[in-house]
């Protein structure tokens, strides 16, 4: 019996470990800015802001709310289910203020498109590989 | 009421012209946007589709994409009022026995204004919904999009009707003025030259240069005209010669006829002749019955005159003798006597010459045709003396009872005396001819009798002459007043004795004579005579 509980306490471990991950925002060089408070990027996340000071277009990428990163941001950054921030998205983009996030399925497309989108800004969990993104410091760090 | 072709015509091209407007200004606009709404609801239908597959994919798969381009392609639609997104809100009563579904509008864009979810489409605004199910949440998307470029689309069409219609109508009637000036025109000219021809002008001629029904009917009228015009002239001809032919018949007939008249009047005026020797004849045969009568009559008188004559010679011997006597006395007698038997003598010498007279005046062929008033009373008496004498004279074993019965009332009446009295005589004659016919065979107690009467009825005197002899059958009645007509031995009666009487009394007097006969028991004639005749 001990030979089987061990790797089920690992494994359900290993998730919530997952699930409480820090979450990073990385941006597209262009437009947007290098730090951000915690309540800025939720406002844009929000959708609240649909240009950055530069006048360039905010694009929002987001991992897929079926991705643990998806969740993750959710709990986290929206302080929401995913099908309300769903449904919050689904709203925003029938206004057609500000264009929907877009969605990935892994963190490294994620990065490669915000890195080539200009005014791109993604949140994901995870180390950031893309080289021509740069890191959105939260409050000062890296990471939330 | 008269309507003309050309107002049929024209009447049956604008109804054609009405019905063709009214569907292209009625029909045909109000058929456009029925079509042109429905259209529009399919293609605002779509759209609300697109976008609740657009929700539908972006609730599932996160991918807005599609609800972008959706939401993109809709707001292009300038008549695009709103587009609402609905979540269905499944609400469970509190033991989870039973649930409603709520309508909790999302969003709307624009934000401007809220729509209910009950909103339904009207004449201004086309409501579409399309709903949507994800596991996260079902709903529908409700899109309400004017009906302005719609109604501006209609009145554009309803415009473009009426000017169709308008040159439909002015087409229609160009046409139907065309038709009727092209059908009405030859027909009205074929009516005329028939009626031309009806009134006998064979010259008529109907110009018509269409080579259709018309213009083949104005070539077969042309030829009929000249067909009619040939018999005409035929006939013409003909009729002249018949006229021609009946004039030298008619000349032919004419001299036939004025022959034949002459003969006519020949054989009229032998007949008129004849008839003057008949009448003549009837006069002489009842003079002849009167001559016996006459004599008979004239004979009395005769004897007293002769009688007293002798008489008187007598006493004039006497008369001498007693003067020669000297006797005054017996001579004053004897005067006297001779003065009474000269009174007679001259009394029955009048007699004898009235009665000469009135044979003379029977006899005259020529009444003087002056009617004078006459005692009918003595006329009658007279006749029929004469008449019963005139029989005897020939007949001396007939003897017959008379009996009279003159009305005093009667008294004098205007009459051509000698007419009414050869009438009387006429009628006696007959009767006595009957009765003694019937008194040949010697019927037992048999008396022959004949009567005369006379009466005043009012305005005519009638006189009756009856006899009891064996009457006159009905078949002989019928013809005794006809001329010729006698039932009398050949060379006893000339059979105008009754015809004459008949046409003295009714054509000379205005008067009537009739007969009343029994079978077996005798006849009656009766006379009368009006007293202004």
């Amino acid at each position: 019996m001990k030979n089987f509980l061990l790797p089920i306490l690992f494994l359900l471990s290993i998730t919530v470990y997952s699930q409480n991950s820090e979450l990073t925002v990385i941006g597209n060089k262009k437009g947007v800015p290098a730090q951000l408070s915690t309540s800025n990027l939720k406002s844009i996340f929000m959708g609240n802001q649909p240009k950055w000071s530069d006048g360039s277009k905010v694009i929002i990428a987001m991992m897929k709310f079926t991705t643990d990163g998806g969740k993750n941001t959710c709990s986290k950054l929206y302080q929401k289910s995913t099908t309300d921030v769903t449904k919050h998205w689904l709203t925003v983009s029938m206004k057609g203020v500000i264009d929907a996030p877009v969605f990935f399925n892994t963190a490294a497309e994620l990065q490669n498109f915000v890195a080539n989108t200009a005014g791109a800004i993604g949140v994901f969990d995870g180390t950031v590989t893309a080289s021509t993104a740069k890191t959105v410091l939260i409050d000062g760090k890296t990471s939330f | 009421m008269f309507i003309g072709v050309k107002t049929k015509i024209l009447l049956t091209v604008l109804a054609i012209v009405l019905l063709f407007t009214i569907f292209s200004l009625v029909y045909f606009p109000s058929l456009q946007g029925r079509a042109l709404r429905t259209n529009y609801q399919s293609e605002v239908q779509n759209q609300a589709k697109t976008i609740a597959l657009g929700a539908s994919i972006a609730l599932s798969e996160q991918n807005f994409k599609g609800l972008k381009t959706a939401m993109d392609f809709v707001k292009e639609n300038e008549e695009l009022r709103f587009v609402t997104l609905i979540q269905k809100d499944t609400i469970w009563n509190t033991d989870s026995s039973s649930y409603k579904v709520e309508d909790n509008v999302m969003v709307t864009f624009p934000e401007e204004n809220t729509y209910s979810s009950n909103l339904v489409s009207s004449d201004s605004l086309i409501i579409m919904k399309a709903p949507f199910r994800t596991s996260i949440m079902d709903g529908e998307i409700m899109l309400g999009v004017s009906t302005k470029s719609i109604n501006i689309r209609q009145k554009k069409i309803r415009m473009t009707a009426l000017l169709i219609s308008g040159a439909i109508f002015l087409v229609g009637m160009l046409i139907g003025l065309w038709l009727s000036r092209n059908i009405s025109h030859p027909v009205q000219a074929l009516r005329k030259a028939a009626k031309r021809v009806g009134e006998g002008d064979l010259t008529s001629e109907v110009k018509s240069s269409s080579k259709d029904e018309i213009g083949e009917l104005a070539v077969a009228f042309n030829n009929m005209v000249n067909d009619i015009k040939k018999l005409s002239d035929l006939t013409l001809e003909q009729e002249k010669e018949k006229q021609h032919l009946l004039a030298s018949q008619n000349e032919a007939l004419e001299k036939q006829v004025e022959e034949r008249t002459a003969e006519l009047r020949q054989s009229l005026e032998n007949l008129q002749s004849t008839q003057a020797q008949l009448v003549q004849a009837e006069k002489m045969a009842s003079l002849g019955e009167l001559t016996a009568g006459i004599a008979h009559e004239i004979q009395n008188p005769l004897n007293f005159v002769n009688n007293f004559s002798e008489v008187n010679a007598e006493l004039l011997a006497e008369l001498e003798e007693e003067l020669n006597n000297g006797n005054h006395e017996e001579v004053k007698q004897l005067i006297q006597d001779l003065k009474d038997n000269e009174i007679k003598i001259v009394h029955h010498g009048k007699r004898a010459d009235t009665i000469v007279k009135n044979m003379l005046q029977h006899s005259r062929t020529n009444s003087t045709g002056v009617k004078e008033p006459t005692d009918i009373n003595a006329l009658a008496d007279e006749y029929l003396r004469l008449a019963y004498h005139g029989l005897r004279a020939k007949n001396k074993s007939f003897n017959a009872a008379l009996k009279t019965d003159y009305d005093e009332a009667v008294g004098k009446i205007n009459i051509l005396s000698q007419d009414i009295g050869r009438v009387i005589l006429n009628l006696l004659t007959n009767a006595f001819y009957v009765v003694n016919e019937k008194r040949e065979m010697n019927i037992a107690g048999y008396e022959p009798t004949v009567s005369v009467s006379t009466k005043k009825k009012d305005d005519i005197v009638e006189i009756r002459i009856s006899d009891n002899g064996n009457g006159i059958p009905q078949k002989v009645l019928d013809k005794i007043f006809q001329p010729f007509f006698t039932t009398k031995p050949t060379g006893q009666g000339t059979g105008l004795g009754l015809s004459l009487s008949y046409d003295i009394i009714s054509k000379g007097h205005g008067g009537e004579l009739r007969a009343e006969t029994k079978e077996g028991e005798g006849t009656t004639f009766i006379v009368q005579l009006p007293y202004k005749s």
